[in-house]
């Protein structure tokens, strides 16, 4: 096991600060304190060569969570563990030792040399990592050649794109080998194709190299396209730990099917055992239970002239929003 | 513990960041190298036109003012970029990046801001402290060679402990930038030979806020008017160094990084 996490808890004490220059005024010499629960008894663990997606609404606890186990944030309760080249660390006991055998992306905050070139860094890494030159070299050509950026690490940070900075973090992230790493939003903002090359590193290294990756994404498609275990985070607490499938197939039990009619009908569709979510024009998108979707295509199919029916798995979209309306 | 690699590393790419943009490196040099040569000229002038210092010859003014150089030197080389850029982190949570350095979030933060354009500042009060030196010709024993390095070491430390005090507060309250300055106003102090001042005023300089470790106690050593040993100066020193290790230690535990 790589992870041993166990009642992590963490409260943030902050002051409320009501709106306008009175209470502005009112709070500098008096701040109303409030304390804030953004992990409540937080248990899991990972095992060595998975790939996690930590995922939850804004404020869920995805990024204190990524905080606590790299040893950035001490927690208010609970424990971890975390085994990695040989050791057993606690990341924010052991921080310094601990943080050389882990590799860290934060999708909005860079670790690259604004003004030089991402080579630079690279090489500022390797003395900071102590990493041997035969492996330094063995690994920067196997990402660059992976990630397609021969010519970018040779270009100034600043004239990059979001998505060839961000291919560049991946590689400074790297490139000391670790054998556990975090990855907070690494395909925030960036276009589908970058996201796709992105994806595609990640799994490749994760199969090739072992890598164990916790990925925390508000992209969906990242976790469909890369996890087999999602970890879903609701206020703190877990909704949801277990496969992606499991949770597909078994959370909700619907399908969606979206149909094209041959002429637009003049009133809202009425199908009995399906639920409307959206008519416009000739389409219509319904959702209908998993054990009744031949039966209710059959009558559809009767009903109406159709030019097209398309019936498809709920999207993971669908199956969190459900989560959180149960909770 | 990061290698000496790290920090020619580092080192390197301070330079050729910093160098990137001629103009801006060009005009630094040359306003520091100004400002600091400024400063013992002036106090040259007044020596001159004016009945001095007491117990001050000019040579000797100009050896203590190559210290104060030299030593503030050292110390803006080393952070006077850091307090800035800790600020700057410090509000949108850029500082997480730090914390996940193997090297330490102070250690690297100092490596990776050097100001490079003080080095003419550092040579400038090597300069200074060794034309005074051989001018003045003193024979210093070993005793006062070995004496002169733990003045130097202790107001370095001092120095350093001031700004880490500093940085620690930041850390802990976001915001604090005038903080720096209000440590720049008090080093004023240091700026001249402790035994100008008010028997108070050299009490604090002495014991309390050691400035006198910075260039008043090295010269005086060198030129062999030390005197009695400064013990309240040496406790002061190691005391600003022992609450600036638990002030940084503290501000790690109650680092909260920013949302997101």
């Amino acid at each position: 096991m790589i992870i041993e996490a166990k009642h992590l808890s963490k409260t943030y004490v902050t002051f409320e600060q009501a709106h306008g220059f009175s209470a502005s005024l009112k709070g500098f010499f008096r701040r109303k304190i409030k304390k804030v629960d953004a992990l409540k008894d937080l248990s899991f663990s990972v095992e060595e060569g998975e790939l996690i997606g930590l995922i939850g609404p804004n404020g869920a606890g995805k990024s204190t969570t990524i905080k606590i186990l790299c040893g950035i944030l001490f927690p208010t309760g609970g424990s971890a563990k975390i085994n990695v080249g040989g050791k057993a660390y606690v990341p924010w006991i052991t921080r310094k030792e601990y943080v050389k055998n882990i590799g860290v992306v934060f999708g909005q905050k860079s670790q690259l040399w604004f003004d030089l070139p991402p080579l630079d860094t690279y090489y500022l890494n390797k003395s900071l990592y102590d990493i041997p030159k035969k492996d330094f070299e063995r690994r920067l050509e196997y990402f660059i050649d992976l990630l397609g950026v021969s010519d970018v690490v040779k270009r100034p940070t600043r004239q990059l794109s979001l998505g060839e900075r961000m291919k560049c973090e991946l590689i400074a992230a790297l490139l000391h080998g670790p054998p556990l790493v975090f990855l907070d939003e690494p395909t925030i903002g960036l276009d589908i194709i970058v996201k796709e090359k992105i994806r595609d590193f990640i799994s490749e290294v994760n199969k090739k190299e072992g890598v164990t990756f916790i990925l925390t994404t508000h992209d969906l498609q990242d976790i469909d396209r890369l996890c087999k275990r999602v970890i879903i985070l609701d206020k703190g607490s877990i909704a949801y730990d277990g496969e992606l499938e499991k949770l597909k197939k078994n959370y909700i039990k619907e399908k969606n099917i979206k149909i094209i009619m041959e002429t637009e009908l003049k009133s809202k569709l009425k199908l009995k055992g399906a639920k409307i979510d959206k008519q416009k024009g000739k389409e219509v998108e319904l959702r209908v239970p998993s054990n009744r979707v031949h039966e209710i295509t059959r009558r559809l199919v009767n009903a109406h002239e159709l030019l097209d029916i398309t019936i498809t798995d709920p999207t993971i979209e669908q199956v969190i929003s459900h989560i959180y309306r149960k909770k | 513990m990061v290698s000496i690699g790290f920090w020619k590393s580092a080192l390197g790419l301070n330079i050729a960041s910093q160098m990137i943009y001629r103009l801006n490196f060009f005009l630094n040099v040359v306003v520091m190298l100004m400002f600091n040569l400024t400063f013992p000229l002036l106090t040259l002038l007044i020596y001159t036109n004016s009945a001095g210092f007491p117990d001050w010859s000019s040579s000797e003014i100009l050896l203590f003012q190559g210290f104060a150089i030299l030593l503030w030197g050292l110390e803006q080389f080393l952070l006077s970029n850091v307090s800035w850029e800790l600020n700057r982190i410090m509000r949108d949570g850029q500082f997480d990046r730090l914390m996940v350095s193997p090297a330490g979030p102070l250690q690297f933060l100092v490596a990776t801001n050097l100001a490079i354009e003080v080095i003419p500042q550092v040579l400038l009060g090597i300069g200074i402290v060794s034309f005074a030196f051989f001018n003045l010709g003193v024979l210093p024993s070993l005793k006062a060679w070995l004496l002169l390095i733990l003045f130097i070491a202790l107001g370095l430390l001092f120095m350093v402990s001031l700004i880490v005090i500093q940085m620690s507060l930041i850390i802990r309250f976001v915001q604090v930038r005038r903080l720096g300055e209000l440590v720049r106003i008090l080093s004023l102090f240091g700026q001249y030979p402790a035994n100008i001042y008010s028997k108070g005023v050299q009490a604090i300089v002495v014991g309390a806020i050691p400035f006198a470790l910075v260039a008043f106690f090295p010269a005086k050593v060198l030129l062999g008017t030390l005197g009695e040993f400064p013990y309240f100066a040496v406790a002061a020193a190691i005391a600003f160094g022992v609450i600036a290790y638990l002030s940084w230690s503290s501000s790690m535990k109650k680092y909260t990084s920013a949302g997101g």
